[in-house]
């Protein structure tokens, strides 16, 4: 009898509680007062360096945008707010980081730093009562192919750019020493970049009649490297390509060079001069090729950007950190356009228009398609020295 | 470079390292009974130990290293393990694994996640049989023979190192003839994490130095002291070189992409063949 009493204001409050609850959720309105932006990154583990990088760029964007007051969506100032969650470089850890996101913070964005934390995402991310956009910094075809339309890519496909990028090295290395300056062996990282990045160099370059001598691979947190190096060293290459962010692949440079390797090195657009030099001398990779984009182009955006960082860091930054700081930029810059901090699928329809000549987009990307699919040129730079970096376009 | 003298380099260096950081799972393993997974992190904070000292000197940035890592290990007994010396072995392998976790966490805290790199105190490359090595590889070499020279001479020669035998091979005998097992297991732990850190420090100039540097180096550890026999220092130090040499031969002549699993696999069929590992001793414990 008790409980009859209280049965209807019960009712009630639970009701209230509910409609409250819904419109918080803001399904279909402008939404909450805050942008909130999720983040995934390995945070510990061999990565964390990789992580620290990508963290430091996103929360340069975010503090820019608070500074000024907020982001402006549907009429007014909104502040910005990124959640981070530690993928330690594993996928069944990003997928728990991605559902965390979006059903505690229901955020309708999520940067993934790694494919491997994007890959897990993109299973239910488009789907479900909370789906959200996901922005990957991944060069596998994978993100691009699984029928998902709520996915933008800010980084660069290597099934996309790769056979332009080996005619142009192929050239340049022509010009260097012949046929010989193009006998080349691959030491990739054991992740879907690496394989993605041997397995698009090896056709390319092999289509254009040019011969890879062998491929080894090494785990991401490898201190020794010497029996692949040594494997590698067998057929006598003249150069061995090395993708990988700079952190996992500086090993191989050291030991390559204690090995008596005298050649050149390829490193891939995730590793940038200055970064190596600093960890292994000019000397190392004098002579070398690195993958050029609009990040060394010295583009307006580039540019401005790179200053920015480098006035609130202290220090030069890498191409992680920009690319970290284009992921919360465009993701800002998308919230704005659809007039929404929670409509994920408005986010996303107004991604491509938020791309084009924006001043925070250092990689100069263009044409988001539906699959989101991004593209970008990209060139071999030959490093003669730290103040001598050609940019290779086609033949002289 | 002449390919097969330089596989055997290759191997007989990485199987130094093993070897080292094995020696020093053995001994506390063989004594104690603890599977002691944070020796790998104690690896780790020995080769940051050594980053402290980069650019002035290596070899005291070495011995700092090693009496830390004393201490640090005296102080893991003292406050972890210690208090479950009566307790399961499965709890004794969960507070070694979650040891192992704190440690890497607090040196990510502590140090920050950017990795660091040390100078090798002895520059440049020698030729040996048409195999190149540089002078750090046979640093690490001579100071692992040195090492276990002197580790033996330790155990066999002092009264302290006669004690930690007499403990290994039977708890309730030490007590019986007055040796304080508990006394002996702090000075086993510090002498284990001692090791550990001294094979973190050989290789600190060798690979960059970060918190979760040492993860697959202690899987090997573990494998080489099965596959030699629990407990067997010197067979821990064969077994390092063992799993150098699977490694660096199984790269080069069958498939560089199982290099990880050779040992696994030389393991299994070591195991087969004599189960108690190459130089275990089938012993009765009191």
């Amino acid at each position: 009898m008790k409980f009859r009493r209280f049965r209807t204001p019960a009712a009630l409050l639970a009701a209230g509680m509910t409609l409250a609850s819904t419109s918080a959720c803001g399904a279909s309105g402008g939404g909450s007062d805050v942008f909130t932006i999720g983040a995934i990154r390995p945070a510990s583990g061999s990565l964390a360096q990789y992580g620290a990088q990508f963290s430091a760029g996103i929360s340069q964007a975010v503090k820019e945008a608070n500074a000024a007051g907020g982001i402006e969506v549907d009429g007014k100032k909104v502040k910005v707010e990124v959640k981070y969650c530690d993928s330690q470089a594993d996928a069944a850890q990003a997928a728990t980081c991605g559902r965390k996101l979006s059903s505690d913070n229901g955020v309708p964005v999520e940067l993934a730093s790694l494919s491997i934390e994007a890959f897990p995402l993109l299973a239910f991310n488009d789907s479900g009562r909370s789906p959200f956009v996901v922005i990957a910094g991944s060069a596998s075809n994978k993100l691009v192919t699984q029928g998902n339309s709520m996915v933008a890519r800010y980084w660069f496909n290597s099934y996309q750019y790769m056979p332009g990028f080996t005619k142009l090295l192929s050239q340049l290395l022509e010009q260097q020493g012949g046929a010989q300056a193009k006998t080349v062996a691959i030491l990739q990282s054991e992740d879907e970049y690496g394989e993605a990045w041997n397995e698009t160099f090896r056709s390319g370059w092999k289509a254009l009649g040019n011969t890879v001598t062998r491929t080894a691979t090494f785990a991401t947190n490898s201190t020794d490297v010497y029996p692949q190096v040594t494997a590698l060293l067998k057929d006598k290459p003249a150069v061995i390509a090395l993708p990988g962010a700079c952190p996992t692949i500086i090993p191989g440079i050291k030991q390559a060079r204690e090995l008596g390797f005298k050649g050149r090195f390829i490193f891939a657009a995730s590793c940038t001069p200055s970064e190596l030099i600093a960890a292994v001398g000019e000397k190392a990779i004098a002579g070398s090729i690195f993958e050029g984009t609009a990040w060394d182009s010295g583009s307006a955006a580039a540019t401005a950007v790179k200053d920015d960082l480098k006035k609130a860091t202290g220090k030069e930054p890498g191409i992680l950190v920009g690319v970290a700081y284009a992921f919360a930029k465009w993701a800002m810059a998308s919230a704005e356009k659809a007039g929404t901090t929670t409509d994920a699928r408005k986010i996303r329809a107004a991604m491509a228009d938020t791309l084009g000549d924006a001043n925070w987009n250092i990689l100069g990307l263009s044409a988001l398609q539906k699959d989101g699919e991004t593209s970008a040129p990209i060139y071999p730079r030959l490093f003669k020295s730290a103040n001598d970096i050609v940019n290779f376009t086609g033949k002289a | 470079m002449d390919q097969l003298t330089q596989q055997i380099a290759n191997g007989i260096m990485a199987g130094s390292i093993y070897g080292l950081l094995a020696m020093s799972l053995a001994l506390v393993v063989g004594v104690l009974d603890i599977p002691q997974f944070a020796f790998g992190a104690h690896a780790m904070l020995g080769a940051y130990v050594v980053t402290l000292f980069d650019g002035q000197s290596y070899w005291l940035g070495v011995a700092a290293a090693v009496i830390v890592m004393a201490g640090v290990g005296a102080l893991v007994q003292a406050a972890v393990f210690d208090p479950l010396r009566n307790a399961e072995p499965a709890t004794l392998f969960i507070a070694a694994f979650g040891l192992m976790m704190v440690l890497q966490g607090l040196a990510l805290v502590v140090f920050g996640p950017d990795n660091r790199s040390v100078a090798p105190p002895l520059k440049g490359t020698v030729h040996v049989l048409g195999a190149l090595v540089t002078m750090q590889r046979v640093l690490v070499i001579i100071v692992t023979l040195v090492v276990v020279v002197l580790l033996n001479l330790f155990l066999r020669r002092t009264a302290l190192g006669r004690s930690i035998r007499a403990a290994g091979q039977s708890t309730t005998g030490a007590l019986v003839v007055g040796l304080s097992p508990r006394r002996i297991a702090f000075v086993t732990m510090a002498l284990g994490s001692a090791l550990a850190a001294l094979a973190g420090a050989l290789i600190a100039p060798i690979s960059d130095v970060y918190p979760a540097m040492s993860e697959s180096l202690i899987i090997k550890a573990f494998i080489i002291i099965v596959l030699a026999g629990m407990g067997s220092l010197n067979g821990a130090l064969i077994g390092g070189y063992i799993v150098g040499l699977s490694e660096s031969f199984g790269s080069a002549w069958l498939s560089l992409d199982f290099k990880d699993a050779y040992p696994l696999v030389l393991l299994v069929l070591i195991l087969m063949i004599r189960p108690r590992g190459l130089f275990g001793k089938t012993v009765r414990r009191a």
